[in-house]
C-alpha cells in the first residue's frame, strides 16, 4: 500500500490536466467560414503599470502566430506606421474601422489584444513573474469575430530550506533580474498556451504543412458541435 | 496500478516533444522587432541592418523560407538608412515569398517614392 500511493498521486497528477480541458468544445463555426491566411496584430491596450509591456509583449507574438501557420504582419512597422498616421496609443490604434485597416494592410484578420498582467512581484522570500492577457480575433472584411481566449502564465522563483538560504536567493535573484528580465519569456509561454492549445486554440494556419488535415479534422469536430447543439435544441 | 501509472506518464511524456519543432529559422529577428519600436541612434540602426542582412543571407544560402515579415522589417530598416534599393529588393521579396503582403507593400512602395 505504501508503494502504491505515490504512483497514485503520479496518475492524479496525469489525469488532473485532462479533466481541465473537458469542458464543452468551443465553436470553430464562423473561424472555418471565414478562415484568415493573414493576421494584424495590433499594439495591444496595456493595461499593466509596466511601462513599454505593450512593446514588449508585442515582440512575442509574431513568432507563435507565424509558426501556426499565418502570415504575420512586421508588427514593429505597422506599429510606427500607424503612430505616423495620427495614432499615438494603441487605444487609437483600436478605434481605427477595420474597412481603413483593411484599405491599408489588406489583412484578413485583426488580433486586439488587452494586456491584463505583465512583470514581476517581489517578496522578501520570492518572486512571482506573471502575465495575463484577453485577446480577439476578428474577420477584417465582415467583423465578426472568429476567436477569443485568455493567455496566462505565471513563473515563481523561490526556495532553500532556511530562511537565510531565501534572504540571499530572493537578494541575488532581484540583482540579476535587473540585468535579464524573465518577464518575455513567461509572455511566450502565454503564447503558447493559448495559441497552440488543441482544442481552445487557433486553427492550423495554410502555410503549416498539416494544414489541409487539420482543416479536415476540425471541420469535423465543429459537425460534432452543431449535431450535438441541434440535439439539445430539439430535446 | 505502479505499471499502469508508469505507462501513463510515459505516453503523457511522448506526446510533449512533438509541439518542440518550429518551422523558421527565427535568428537576431524578434530582438530587432523590439528595438525597432523604440527609438534608436543612426549607429544603432546600421549595426542591425547588418545583422539581420547577415542572418537574412544565411537564410538564402541554406534555401529556408524566411520568416513572415523579415524582409518587409528589414526593407524598412533600409529605407530609414537610406537604402533606397535594398529598401526596394526587400520589398519585393517580401511580396514574393508571402503574397498576402501585397496590398500592405504596395502602399509602403508608394510612401518611399
Amino acid at each position: 500500500m505504501k508503494r502504491a500511493l505515490p504512483s497514485a498521486v503520479l496518475l492524479l497528477a496525469v489525469l488532473l490536466p485532462l479533466g481541465a480541458c473537458a469542458s464543452t468544445p468551443p465553436d470553430y463555426g464562423a473561424y472555418l467560414d471565414h478562415m484568415p491566411h493573414s493576421i494584424l496584430v495590433l499594439p495591444p491596450i496595456d493595461e499593466s503599470p509596466e511601462v513599454d509591456a505593450d512593446l514588449a509583449w508585442l515582440a512575442t507574438v509574431t513568432r507563435p502566430l507565424a509558426e501556426r501557420g499565418y502570415y504575420v504582419f512586421p508588427v514593429a512597422l505597422v506599429q510606427r506606421i500607424l503612430r505616423e498616421n495620427g495614432l499615438p496609443t494603441s487605444v487609437e490604434m483600436h478605434a481605427v474601422p477595420l474597412a481603413k485597416l483593411r484599405e491599408v494592410f489588406g489583412a484578413d484578420a485583426v488580433l486586439y489584444v488587452r494586456l491584463e498582467r505583465w512583470g514581476t512581484s517581489y517578496s522578501v522570500l520570492d518572486s512571482s513573474t506573471e502575465v495575463l492577457y484577453r485577446a480577439r480575433l476578428v474577420d477584417a472584411a465582415t467583423g465578426v469575430e472568429l476567436w477569443s481566449g485568455t493567455g496566462r502564465a505565471r513563473r515563481s522563483s523561490g526556495g532553500g530550506d532556511s530562511w537565510l538560504a531565501h534572504l540571499v536567493y530572493a537578494f541575488v535573484h532581484q540583482i540579476a533580474s535587473s540585468v535579464s528580465d524573465p518577464t518575455p519569456d513567461v509572455a511566450r509561454d502565454a503564447n503558447r498556451a493559448l495559441f497552440d492549445d488543441p482544442r481552445h486554440g487557433l486553427l492550423v494556419g495554410p502555410y503549416r504543412p498539416d494544414f489541409e488535415e487539420q482543416m479536415e479534422k476540425a471541420r469535423e469536430r465543429q459537425a460534432e458541435v452543431e449535431e450535438a447543439r441541434g440535439a439539445q435544441a430539439g430535446g | 496500478m505502479t505499471r499502469g501509472a508508469a505507462w501513463l506518464v510515459g505516453a503523457a511524456l511522448l506526446v510533449l516533444p512533438a509541439c518542440a519543432s518550429e518551422m523558421y529559422e527565427w535568428g537576431p529577428y524578434e530582438d530587432s522587432v523590439l528595438s525597432t519600436m523604440h527609438d534608436f541612434s543612426e549607429r544603432d540602426l546600421l549595426a542591425e541592418i547588418d545583422r539581420l542582412e547577415a542572418y537574412e543571407a544565411d537564410l538564402r544560402e541554406e534555401d529556408r523560407r524566411p520568416p513572415p515579415g523579415l524582409h518587409a522589417h528589414l526593407g524598412y530598416l533600409q529605407f530609414l538608412a537610406g537604402n533606397g534599393e535594398a529598401t526596394l529588393r526587400h520589398f519585393a521579396a517580401e511580396k514574393a515569398f508571402y503574397p498576402e503582403s501585397t496590398v500592405f507593400i504596395d502602399g509602403m512602395l508608394e510612401r518611399v517614392k
